[in-house]
């Protein structure tokens, strides 16, 4: 058995060198697309006519859904930078989803909300809805109080009193840019292709000055969790997802601002219930949907414009909670759809979207903290030679590197970055910095992640929130 | 097993030695090195680039916008080209994006006087060039800004672009051809609407309500022609918009 210890350390050795190269170089590539998709972006918005997109009638109408649990911090502000958004008709439907706390109350006073009686309970089953208000002071603020379901729940207890044919789901603590819809409205209308559905870049408000519920100056935040959480976000958005968007092979829009055509989601049966990453399960089913129905032309597609600002998680604690929360969720998604994996029925989903975020970021983690162990072991017992595993170290440290100062470059072509030349270099730095200390703790995270997939441990969970919106 | 697995392991280093993969990491390293390095040169370079490009910008803006406050005030059109006028290389690009600018928002007398300034300094005829220009963001800002500035003789070569350029493009083209509004192009609205997607019509629409009653024959047969790309909904918006045209007084 002695003699076999070795040779599985070197079978190791290999698939990690090949772990390493195939997973840094797919995400490379899928950045160097990025890159292009951008820049053509860009130009678009220069003689894109945005501003008569917004004006006219014929722009299609949308219904913004902002589910909120227990967030009377802010909510009112949020809610008012909702309802001056740029655009031609839209309404917005809170979902008071069973706070127990203020939230209803600040909601009534602020807009002084009063009692509608509902005839049609709507396609989507749903908790209890135990009152609709409409406001006397915006025509278009609709608030639906029901007895809590979770995010899913209320999410679909909004589609059911929805009176647009696209809707936009947002987070209750996020704040809008004022071009937002536009922005997400775009590809819709002028796609060759039905597109059911855009998400845009989601930017980390931590820091950042806010006054009236708008971000009025970019600053970035000091705390160092928070600027990697910056990077991190600006890796994922605009070199993961914006590449993936290329294939048509985006599996997720993020749950805090997504923008969905309404009538496949009610033939798909609205968001699922008791899922935790509902966001992810959304997309995939709708992939899924579409397949199903034999339409292949179809569109799923991704703005690379910063559409919305959140608070990131500013402490261990919470941070833990929330990747767990993402891990577990996106482990669910990948286990309910494994019939798309290799499946060329789904096109590039199906043969490299799919394969691509099971391998490497579902249960990668796995061969990651293999690498760790293996690695460490072969140094004590001195099967693999110093000079390779300090090769290996700094390959994985460049390939890191380069990835985030692809996101850092990529985060500078777009509107707003950030103004001052220090904070630039600050997060040079810290995509330096990430690769010691920082991967390993989320790698962590998403092993704990994985164990409450495993053993269905866990659940949302709350976020500690500082009320973005009253930030001054 | 020792047998089994000492044949495996000797396999193994044959097949590698573990030298295979040093090689690999060690090119990879550098590779991935000059990359970094390459990626941060170019981050610093368009920030700086960017930076000082709308610093400079912004300062040479403000010698024109004044020119602005004169056309508010009414003053005589020779004194508001002069004010115009580029002082120096290169400030004709910024002097038509402060015309363009607030073309979009004025109306009446001083929008006129805006457009005669436009034609006097040769701005029209600068964009009418750059139609033809290679670059795509040329292109495209030109006709923006024909279509701003409604220079009638721009349609030409608008319409040129309608039959070869991509879809943005010709969302970008049909959208100046608006802007200027002369009725005699709705014909080629709805030859395009053959080339667009069905999605795109309800937009295509839209830009026609832009040349109010004289529109109405030609989104009607649009309507006819298509009539599966508009839906109930977007039929009752654009009666709503043709009777807000009439009451407005234009002709029924």
């Amino acid at each position: 058995m002695s003699g076999l210890a070795p040779g599985l350390i070197y079978v190791t050795d290999v698939v990690l060198v090949y772990y390493l190269f195939i997973f840094n170089g797919v995400y490379l590539i899928v950045s160097l697309l990025a890159f292009q998709t951008v820049y053509r972006h860009l130009l678009r918005r220069i003689y894109g006519g945005y501003d008569q997109l917004s004006r006219s009638p014929l722009t299609p109408p949308i219904s913004i859904i902002v589910p909120a649990c227990n967030e009377e911090v802010g909510i009112a502000l949020t809610i008012n930078n909702l309802l001056h958004l740029d655009y031609m008709r839209y309404e917005v439907i809170v979902v008071n989803d069973g706070s127990r706390d203020r939230t209803l109350a600040e909601l009534k006073q602020a807009f002084r909300l009063y009692p509608e009686e509902v005839e049609d309970a709507g396609r989507l089953s749903t908790r209890p809805v135990r009152q609709v208000y409409k406001s006397s002071t915006h025509h278009n603020l609709t608030v639906v109080d029901k007895e809590n379901g979770g995010k899913s729940d209320a999410l679909n207890a909004g589609l059911n009193v929805s009176l647009h044919p696209y809707f936009c789901c947002v987070d209750a603590d996020v704040i809008l840019e004022p071009d937002a819809l536009q922005s997400v409205i775009q590809p819709i209308i002028e796609s060759d292709r039905r597109v059911i559905a855009v998400g845009g870049i989601i930017r980390v408000a931590n820091g950042c000055r806010v006054e009236k519920g708008r971000v009025v100056e970019v600053v970035m935040s000091t705390n160092p969790l928070v600027v990697f959480q910056i990077i991190e976000y600006f890796r994922a958005f605009l070199c993961g997802r914006t590449g993936f968007s290329r294939f048509n092979a985006l599996m997720i829009i993020s749950g805090a601002f997504g923008v969905f055509e309404k009538d496949p989601i009610l033939a798909i049966g609205g968001y699922r219930p008791g899922t935790v990453g509902e966001d992810m399960d959304l997309v995939t089913r709708l992939h899924h949907h579409m397949r199903k129905q034999g339409d292949s032309d179809y569109a799923i597609k991704f703005v690379p414009d910063p559409v919305c600002w959140t608070e990131v998680p500013a402490t261990l604690a919470v941070l833990s909670r929330q990747r767990r929360r993402w891990q577990k969720g996106c482990l669910e998604v990948l286990g309910q759809h494994d019939e798309m994996f290799l499946n060329p029925r789904y096109g590039a989903l199906g043969m490299f979207a799919y394969p691509f975020i099971l391998i490497f970021e579902g249960w990668g983690v796995f061969i990651e903290l293999l690498g760790y162990v293996v690695f460490a072991w072969s140094c004590w017992r001195g099967t693999i030679s110093t000079d390779f595993a300090l090769a290996f170290f700094a390959a994985a440290f460049l390939c890191g590197m380069v990835l985030s100062l692809t996101g850092v470059l990529l985060g500078e072509m777009t509107p707003r970055p950030y103004p001052r030349y220090r904070q630039w270099f600050a997060l040079t730095i810290y995509a330096c910095l990430e690769n010691f200390g920082y991967r390993q703790l989320t790698s962590v995270l998403r092993i704990l992640g994985t164990w409450d997939y495993v053993f269905n441990l866990g659940s949302w969970g709350h976020m500690e929130r500082q009320g973005l919106a009253q930030k001054k | 097993m020792d047998r089994w697995s000492g044949k495996f392991l000797a396999l193994l280093l044959k097949a590698t030695e573990g030298r295979l993969s040093l090689k690999l990491v060690l090119a990879a390293s550098l590779v991935l090195f000059w990359i970094a390095f390459v990626l941060f040169v170019l981050t610093i370079l368009f920030r700086t680039y960017q930076h000082l490009r709308s610093r400079y910008r912004a300062s040479r803006r403000k010698l024109y916008d004044p020119a602005i406050e004169k056309v508010l005030m009414e003053e005589p059109l020779e004194d508001v080209i002069a004010a115009l006028r580029p002082r120096r290389w290169g400030d004709a690009s910024v002097v038509q994006e402060v015309l363009v600018d607030n073309m979009r928002y004025l109306t009446g007398p001083s929008f006129e006087t805006l457009c005669a300034a436009a034609q006097r300094l040769r701005f029209v005829e600068r964009s009418l060039a750059r139609l033809k220009s290679r670059s795509k963001l040329r292109r495209g800002t030109a006709m923006e800004a024909l279509g701003v500035m409604r220079a009638p003789q721009a349609l030409v070569g608008i319409i040129a672009i309608l039959d070869r350029e991509p879809m943005d493009m010709k969302l970008v083209a049909l959208r100046a051809l608006a802007a200027i509004g002369n009725p005699a192009t709705l014909p080629y609205f709805v030859k395009a609407a053959d080339r667009l997607s069905p999605a795109m019509l309800p937009r295509l629409a839209s830009l026609m309500l832009e040349f109010g009653p004289a529109a109405r024959p030609w989104i009607r047969e649009l309507i006819n022609r298509h009539a599966q790309a508009f839906p109930p909904r977007i039929i009752e918006e654009i009666l709503k918009e043709t009777a807000t045209d009439a009451l407005r007084g234009g002709p029924a």
